[in-house]
């Protein structure tokens, strides 16, 4: 399990959304990012 | 989330981009959609490789614990509409803060389901980089 912490470069990813359309962390370079990870949607 | 969703004004002010992600299928990434209109980009996780790559942990006693029943069952009580998980049901979530040169400013983890850090907290942090003061 990586041990990833403040000061860490964030592990950039890219995923789709549910209209297929594919996005980055790095395509938010430049303003701040919160990621919400979910664990069930309810 | 419905916290985050309130403070959707305030993360647009301070230039913030929100996205939530998910491994949930597709068809319950679209119900939940259509029943909260939350104005977040939901991103689809199946293969759940951002949650290990962020360490979010999966835990069977952390998601079946007491305090978590318990919080489920006032749900439930409330007359909440509950659903059963879709996926790995010990998968934990978690909330993460980037900033501006996509470094980590703030990382947590969830001990369990219903373990997330509050809204202000999060404001907080983020107007802390943003230069605004609450207004």
């Amino acid at each position: 399990m990586p041990s990833i912490k403040p000061g860490d470069l964030a592990p950039d990813f890219t995923l789709t959304t549910l209209e297929g359309q594919p996005v980055a962390l790095r395509d938010y370079r430049g303003q701040p990012v919160l990621l919400v990870f979910l664990r069930h949607l309810g | 989330m419905a916290q985050l969703r309130h403070s959707e004004d305030e993360f647009r002010r301070l230039g913030v981009q929100v996205l939530v992600i998910s491994f949930s299928a597709e068809y319950w990434a679209r119900t939940w959609l259509q029943e909260t209109g939350s104005p977040f980009p939901l991103l689809l996780d199946l293969e759940r490789a951002t949650y290990q790559a962020y360490g979010l942990g999966s835990s069977f006693i952390r998601v079946w614990s007491p305090k978590v029943m318990w919080h489920y069952l006032k749900l439930i009580l409330r007359g909440e509409h509950m659903r059963p998980v879709q996926g790995d049901p010990h998968q934990l979530g978690g909330t993460v803060i980037v900033d501006a040169e996509g470094v980590i400013r703030l990382i947590h983890r969830s001990k369990d389901p219903v373990d997330r850090p509050p809204v202000e907290k999060l404001l907080a942090v983020l107007r802390g980089l943003t230069g605004n003061s609450r207004s």
